[in-house]
């Protein structure tokens, strides 16, 4: 059942995308890619804004709706043009519309008159000292109240083309008090003369219930324009004289039988697209992640029969499995958005950052239709945020700055989006000062991050800058200095299972490169065996697996063993000792070595028992099923029924070289 | 609406439609304009569901017009949607209805 | 049986608003975004009433309201505009084109009950 919190909720989320829409119109008027409609476009978006949100008694939001408007209405007929002051004066508006608006959501109030200067530069734009406030010209004689009335209508012939019927007219008449009705026959022509579509006859009421006049003239609203009425109090009419059917007529009491409550409602043919709670979806992928495992299940015990025992189920498990796959590709689709619902955020956050700093910039947005899972869109805003921000601060430069080094003074911001397989790219590019490898490598010296007689390769100097506890901003500014480093940039992301990559050219920019999962619910794995358990690695993190040679690895005081790979060593990290396994290879030579890439710590090799196979798995929260474990990233349930544990690379190369006791005992966990 | 009847003898007789609306005016003009060319009218009236002003201008027209030719009009069994319209646009005493 | 409402609105807030009114009055409320959407829906299935913006994309409330009066079975269907104060011009061009009312945004949920009634008696 709608309730009217839900219908609330309705109008904070379309008046959300309304927002969105209104940006993204004005972004094409100031670009010059105003189409026909983009003016109509934008006036709609306030007008609908204004209209849903008159209904909830929003008045602030809605006032400033209403001039904004207004002044779109004058756009559109032609009566002021588009300068891009004007532009300016309509962006900071919706920056303000979206102000209000959210202080409504979440039930605080806007800092009283917060919207008095916009609103007085936008009237003034709109040459209107006040907004014609409409007030319904006040009729001193509609709060008249008599004990009866006396009604004459008379409507004209064209009445019935409105749809407007008398009969109704006057059963809402009779619906305020008794009524008598006479009906004046007199101008109806005979049959052969009459237009069957034309009003002929007219009616005297007398209507005897002491209502307002106004109540009275509220019947008649809609058809003032195509009749003669007048409405006289009963006690100074003279009586009226007999006309030739003065007949008074009981009018029936019984209301009209109202519309059947019973029947079925809803019934709309017309539904393009359903709302469906994201819980509901969630419940759709687990199902489908659970018969996923099935199907492995089956296909493990198919592969111990005979090949040629039952070849119709062989078959049928292939197409059963292809099926399947395609499925999961389309459950997983409902979960997916837009990343345009948290772009089309920045241009504003852009704006106001550049205003902040007196920088001049350009912020261009492409590819914001890529379609993302939206847990993970709705987890990009804040490392999205924080690199403007950063481009911002430390990125471009002040116009002036820009200048004498032969740029020109406004700087572009690029924010692009494109899915490449099964991956997303988003990257923020700026044509700023680029990163200074010099000041960094020496920022992180001071800092003790790197030893003094350390020398690293440019990108190696780029990653100092998603170190814990470094930042370069001299002075810690307002805009980027929050306390949050790029390290929590990169947590964020790792969290989402993406990437973060940084390519710089100094006086030239930089650009952030984030690669993340089309989905965080199911993830191409590979199946390791390590003792008795299993592990899944990302596929995605993969570079090679190999059985070393003796000679192949060395120790490493106080680092463990690495393994030599065509000159360069990585280290080797046996997950037996990582997790307390028993039972599991403990010789290289008689194991594999899975070589994993790492964004912040290189290569690692893995020391597995060896490799079982590659399959997509269904991704379940540790943390939700048991507790959080460094180098986990989740779990999974395998063909057999078995439980293993998601590797997260990331987290095993930051991990210190020794047993972790808590391993989880897979006896008690039950995955759900 | 097809009229029954002949030119003289029993009133030409015929089933008003269950929907008395707007689109139906046309059709009830032509109808009444033909069955008052050829005799007395009875119109039976229990099939009617839902009436509006238009036809009951027509229904009036047409008894006026017989009227005025000394011909008789009659509608018989009206059915309650008919009767309650007909009282509440104030014609009871103008279309005849036979209960 | 209850009498079919149609509300034709780009804005979702407002077609949910009248539709969720218009329900607890026992209506049948079907939805549309905009007037093409609306006619192609009108002309499959009739309705009682309907209800339209005028301000929509594709197709405007105003040529929805006079391409439903060039349908026979729509000619005496009540038209009800929703439009906002500022529309007087618009109301005049809807009022021309066959509207039978009008309703001011933002709407008093009774109002809407007693105005419907009103034209689809």
């Amino acid at each position: 059942m709608v309730t009217l919190d839900h219908l609330r909720a309705t109008y904070f989320e379309e008046a959300a995308e309304l927002l969105e829409r209104a940006y993204a119109e004005l972004a094409a008027l100031s670009e010059g890619r105003a189409g026909e409609d983009t003016v109509h476009a934008l006036f709609r978006a306030y007008h609908s804004i204004k209209g849903g949100g008159g209904a909830f008694g929003f008045t602030r939001p809605v006032g400033l709706a209403h001039v904004m408007e207004t002044l779109l209405d004058l756009v559109r007929e032609d009566r002021i043009t588009v300068a891009p002051d004007l532009l300016a004066l309509l962006l900071r508006g919706t920056d303000m519309l979206a102000d209000l608006l959210a202080a409504e959501r979440d039930g605080v109030a806007a800092t009283p008159g917060v919207e008095a200067g916009i609103l007085d530069a936008l009237e003034s734009a709109a040459k209107i000292d006040h907004i014609a406030r409409e007030q319904a010209a006040p009729v001193q004689a509609a709060a008249a109240i008599a004990d009866g009335w006396r009604i004459e209508f008379r409507p004209h012939p064209g009445l019935f083309r409105s749809a407007n019927e008398p009969l109704h007219i006057l059963r809402e008449l009779a619906g305020l008090g008794p009524v008598e009705v006479v009906a004046d026959p007199s101008r109806l022509p005979g049959i052969n003369r009459i237009d069957p579509e034309e009003a002929y006859l007219s009616w005297t009421v007398t209507l005897r219930a002491a209502v307002a006049r106004a109540q009275v003239q509220d019947v008649f609203e809609f058809v003032i324009d195509d009749c003669d009425l007048s409405i006289d109090a009963l006690d100074d009419a003279t009586e009226p004289a007999a006309t030739m059917a003065e007949r008074p007529v009981a009018t029936p009491t019984a209301e009209p039988a109202p519309p059947d409550i019973a029947a079925a409602p809803n019934a709309s043919p017309l539904a393009q697209s359903v709302r469906v709670d994201v819980a509901k979806i969630d419940r759709l992928v687990n199902l489908v992640g659970e018969l996923v495992i099935t199907q492995a299940m089956l296909a493990q015990h198919e592969a111990t029969l005979p090949p040629d025992l039952c070849p119709g189920l062989t078959r049928g498990l292939e197409t059963l499995s292809q099926h399947l796959r395609e499925l999961q590709d389309g459950v997983m689709a409902i979960r997916t958005q837009p990343v345009r619902t948290v772009f089309s955020r920045m241009p504003r956050l852009v704006r106001e950052v550049a205003g902040m700093l007196g920088k001049d910039v350009r912020l261009v947005v492409t590819g914001e239709g890529t379609e993302i899972d939206k847990t993970v869109v709705e987890q990009l805003a804040d490392p999205l945020t924080h690199l403007l921000r950063n481009a911002l601060d430390h990125g471009i430069e002040p116009p002036d700055a820009r200048e004498a080094l032969g740029k020109p003074r406004q700087g572009i911001i690029q924010l692009s989006a494109e899915q490449r397989g099964g991956r997303i790219i988003i990257e923020i590019t700026d044509d700023g000062r680029g990163i200074d490898r010099a000041r960094v490598l020496a920022r992180a010296r001071e800092r003790g991050l790197v030893s003094a007689e350390a020398t690293l390769s440019e990108s190696e100097i780029d990653e100092l800058i998603f170190l814990p506890g470094f930042s370069t901003a001299e002075t810690v500014s307002a805009v980027s200095g929050r306390g949050v480093g790029m390290d929590v940039v990169r947590r964020n992301i790792e969290a989402l299972g993406g990437r973060i990559r940084l390519e710089s050219r100094l006086g030239h920019g930089s650009r952030f490169t984030l690669t993340l999962p089309l989905t965080l619910a199911v993830l191409d794995g590979l199946v390791v065996s390590v003792g008795r358990d299993a592990y899944i690695l990302p596929i995605a993190a993969i570079v090679e697996s190999l059985r070393p040679r003796r000679e192949d690895v060395r120790d490493v005081v106080g680092h463990g063993q690495v393994i030599a790979i065509r000159g360069s060593y990585v280290p080797l990290v046996p997950l037996h000792t990582r997790f307390g396994v028993a039972g599991a290879v403990n010789d290289y030579t008689r194991g594999i070595v899975v070589i994993v890439e790492t964004d912040h710590s290189g290569q690692i090799g893995l020391l597995v028992d060896d490799l079982v196979g590659q399959q997509q798995v269904v991704v379940k929260s540790l943390e939700a099923n048991w507790r959080r474990v460094d180098g986990i990233g989740g779990a999974t349930i395998l063909g057999d029924g078995r439980v293993a544990l998601i590797l997260d690379v990331a987290g095993l190369a930051a991990l210190p070289a020794v047993a972790i006791p808590a391993a989880p005992p897979r006896a008690h966990l039950h995955l759900h | 609406m097809t009229i029954a009847g002949s030119g003289h003898g029993p009133a030409s007789r015929t089933q008003l439609p269950a929907l008395l609306d707007l689109e139906a005016a046309d059709a009830l003009c032509q109808s009444l304009r033909e069955a008052l060319a050829l005799d007395d009218i009875e119109f039976d009236g229990a099939a009617v569901e839902r009436v509006a002003t238009p036809c009951l201008q027509l229904l009036l027209s047409a008894a006026t017009s017989a009227a005025g030719r000394g011909a008789q009009f009659r509608i018989t069994a009206p059915s309650e949607a008919l009767c309650t319209a007909v009282a509440e646009l104030g014609l009871s005493g103008l279309i005849p209805l036979e209960r | 049986m209850a009498k079919r409402v149609m509300t034709v609105d780009d804005s979702r807030t407002m077609r949910e608003m009248v539709a969720f009114t218009l329900r607890q009055a026992g209506y049948e409320v079907s939805e549309a975004e905009d007037g093409v959407k609306a006619l192609a829906a009108l002309k499959a299935a009739p309705v009682d009433v309907v209800i339209t913006d005028l301000n929509m994309p594709n197709m405007d409330g105003v040529t929805l309201i006079r391409q439903l009066r060039a349908e026979p079975r729509y000619r005496s269907v009540p038209i009800l505009m929703l439009t906002t104060e500022g529309d007087a011009a618009k109301k005049a061009e809807g009022k021309g084109a066959g509207a039978t009312g009008w309703l001011v945004k933002p709407f008093d949920p009774a109002k809407l009950i007693d105005v419907v009634k009103r034209v689809a008696g």
